[in-house]
């Protein structure tokens, strides 16, 4: 087991690298000279070039690279050019909101695409198999931001049941701030349920004909045991790494609720610095999010080695 | 997966079996049943072309053009969605931004499908380290997720109307090349492949003109479902004030500007948004469909 986590955690080292990359790539590709942007346009030549030394721009760009990539690895991701704050400390204030919005809508998500799921395979081709198919087909159909809006208005503007945007910690005040996240988390949360119920929909079909469930239907178990100990037990293996899968689908989608919604997560972070080109705050905010996204995967890799026996020992020798 | 051609034959035979027993009719019921998903897809897809293409005569109203006599006014015969902030017809922006969204998502998917069907038809074919390496990158791709993608594309790109066709185009491409590279690998051990190699064929014929026509089911699949995506991604962008800037007329710009009036206005809001989703879901649908018609294993389930 350790030997297979470890192996597990070692695949992740190069797909980092290639993310720490790809974001340097892009941030250097970004035409006009940051030190113009720093100094603005009044600058003389002698302070850009002395700018450009500061930033170390005057470097070949391996070397940049490297430099950068060191800076990363020890924490630090530069410095926001509009409001002249650490970048590392914007995301930390960013990123708690994010997570929890993220959370929240994942719980939702599974909460709704179990049962869904089991219950489409089950009564397969009935009207309540129609109805969940219908259900993930609007869910993976409908823009998110505007069902947001949609819902804002029925809600908020029309019921009045919840408050129209704004965000409130819950340390401050938890059933104030889980009415604000009620709508947001909702949203994202219907976006996710529809690929998963799908998901979980085929497996459990898959898993029904097979020869254990057979066996287990003919000495005579329950059928509700049959269902829950065997069938669904089997199935849910493949439907946690779907959900591990869809870290990054989710905290997308959170970039553009949070825009509606007026979270102050690490998607309006992003948005608000594309506008303003504060590019190392987009550096930042990408490079974290994909890492997240990566160590993710990894530790749904490594919790279904867990579960399944059979995994490790096939994939941890080797 | 089957062979295209050897499903089409296989298709027509069944088809001339049950039509010999059952009689014209019951056959016909029979291929719409199986065809629904995809027919209705197509369907919805075929009035927003015709929207694009008609858009000018379908339009009652100059798009862009104000009318400060009728600000915000609600949906009625001569406004059939209303009027906006402006005063413009939102039946006749939601029209014209059918045009809007199509030319965008035309133009992304044929960048990602010009970029990634050719990277990932090779990879597959030649196996190996370059397989290796485009299999990593394209990992390492996927933990970017799309929208934030999009957005530091856009700070290179600038913001604006060509810089989010190239954003969608680009951040599509992992998936384009991770499809058409799992097409070619179940595609590239069959019989006549190995009977091309013997006969001599380079491997750019192979690719290209022996296995690439026989991958055009999975290939379809994924220009529909890519679609469905650029659509979404470019009216998210558009929402944001990333994409279409005003006054053109765009789903997703229209809804963001919308948004401004939820309380006094919300049909400003409503028609844009319910536009993006029957399109979205007509892609859907239709690419869903044509999935399952090209492997009947996913039918029967």
């Amino acid at each position: 087991m350790t030997r297979y986590v470890l192996s597990r955690l070692l695949q992740g080292v190069p797909v980092l690298f290639l993310i720490s990359a790809i974001v340097f790539g892009v941030v250097a590709l970004i035409p006009g000279d940051p030190a113009m942007v720093v100094l603005g346009q009044g600058a003389t030549p002698e302070n850009l070039a002395a700018v450009r030394e500061r930033l170390g721009l005057d470097q070949p760009l391996p070397v940049r690279y490297a430099t950068w990539l060191g800076q990363v690895l020890t924490g630090d991701l530069g410095t926001s050019i509009l409001s002249r704050q650490p970048v590392a400390e914007l995301i930390g204030r960013a990123l708690p909101i994010t997570l929890y919005l993220s959370g929240l809508a994942l719980l939702l998500a599974v909460a709704i695409s179990i049962p869904a799921g089991t219950i489409a395979a089950l009564k397969r081709n009935t009207w309540a198999d129609l109805l969940f198919t219908a259900w993930a087909f609007l869910g993976v159909s409908v823009p998110g931001f505007w069902l947001a809006i949609m819902l804002i208005y029925l809600f908020g503007v029309r019921l009045q049941w919840v408050p129209l945007e704004g965000y409130v910690a819950p340390t401050a005040d938890l059933s104030a701030s889980l009415r604000t996240m009620a709508l947001p988390a909702f949203t994202l949360g219907v976006f996710l349920s529809g690929p998963l119920t799908r998901y979980l929909r085929s497996s459990v079909l898959e898993t029904s004909v097979q020869e254990f469930v057979v066996v287990a239907r003919a000495k005579g178990l329950a059928e509700r045991q049959v269902i829950g100990r065997h069938v669904l037990r089997t199935s849910l293996l493949p439907f946690i790494t779907m959900l591990g899968l869809q870290v990054g689908y989710l905290l997308g989608g959170a970039v553009v609720i949070e825009n509606v919604f007026a979270l102050p997560g690490i998607g309006d972070l992003a948005v608000s610095a594309i506008g303003n080109r504060d590019y190392p705050v987009i550096q930042g905010v990408v490079l974290v999010v994909a890492a997240g996204v990566v160590a993710a995967n990894v530790l749904v890799d490594v919790l279904y080695a867990a579960l399944d026996p059979r995994i490790r020992l096939d994939r941890g020798s080797g | 997966m089957a062979a295209a051609s050897n499903w089409e034959l296989t298709r027509s035979l069944r088809r001339q079996e049950r039509g010999l027993r059952h009689g014209f009719l019951p056959e016909l019921l029979a291929t719409a049943g199986r065809w629904k998903t995809f027919s209705a897809g197509v369907l919805i897809v075929g009035l927003f072309v015709l929207a694009a293409v008609a858009a000018p005569v379908l339009a009652p109203f100059d798009p862009a053009k104000p009318d400060y006599q009728a600000l915000r006014q609600p949906p009625s015969q001569t406004h059939l969605f209303g009027t906006d902030d402006k005063g413009r017809d939102i039946f006749s922006r939601v029209v014209f931004g059918t045009r809007v969204s199509f030319t965008i998502a035309l133009v992304a998917v044929a960048i990602a499908t010009a970029a990634g069907v050719p990277i990932g038809l090779i990879v597959g074919y030649l196996g190996g380290w370059p397989d290796a390496v485009v299999g990593r990158l394209i990992d390492a791709m996927f933990a970017f997720p799309v929208i934030l993608l999009a957005i530091a594309i856009l700070a290179v790109t600038g913001v604006g109307l060509t810089g989010a066709i190239v954003a969608i185009g680009l951040v599509a491409i992992p998936e384009f090349a991770r499809i058409a590279r799992a097409a070619m690998v179940g595609e590239k051990e069959h019989d006549y492949v190995l009977a091309a190699r013997a006969g001599g064929c380079s491997p750019a014929r192979i690719v290209f003109r022996q296995i690439l026509p026989n991958t055009l089911g999975a290939i379809l699949v994924l220009i529909s479902l890519g679609f469905a995506f650029a659509i979404l991604n470019e009216t998210a962008l558009s929402f944001l004030g990333l994409g279409a800037q005003p006054p053109t007329p765009s789903w997703g710009a229209d809804l963001a500007a919308g948004r401004r009036y939820l309380r006094e206005a919300p049909w400003m809001s409503l028609f844009p948004g319910l536009a993006i989703f029957f399109l979205v879901l007509g892609l859907n649908l239709a690419g869903d469909g044509l999935r399952d018609l090209a492997d009947p294993r996913r039918q029967r389930q």
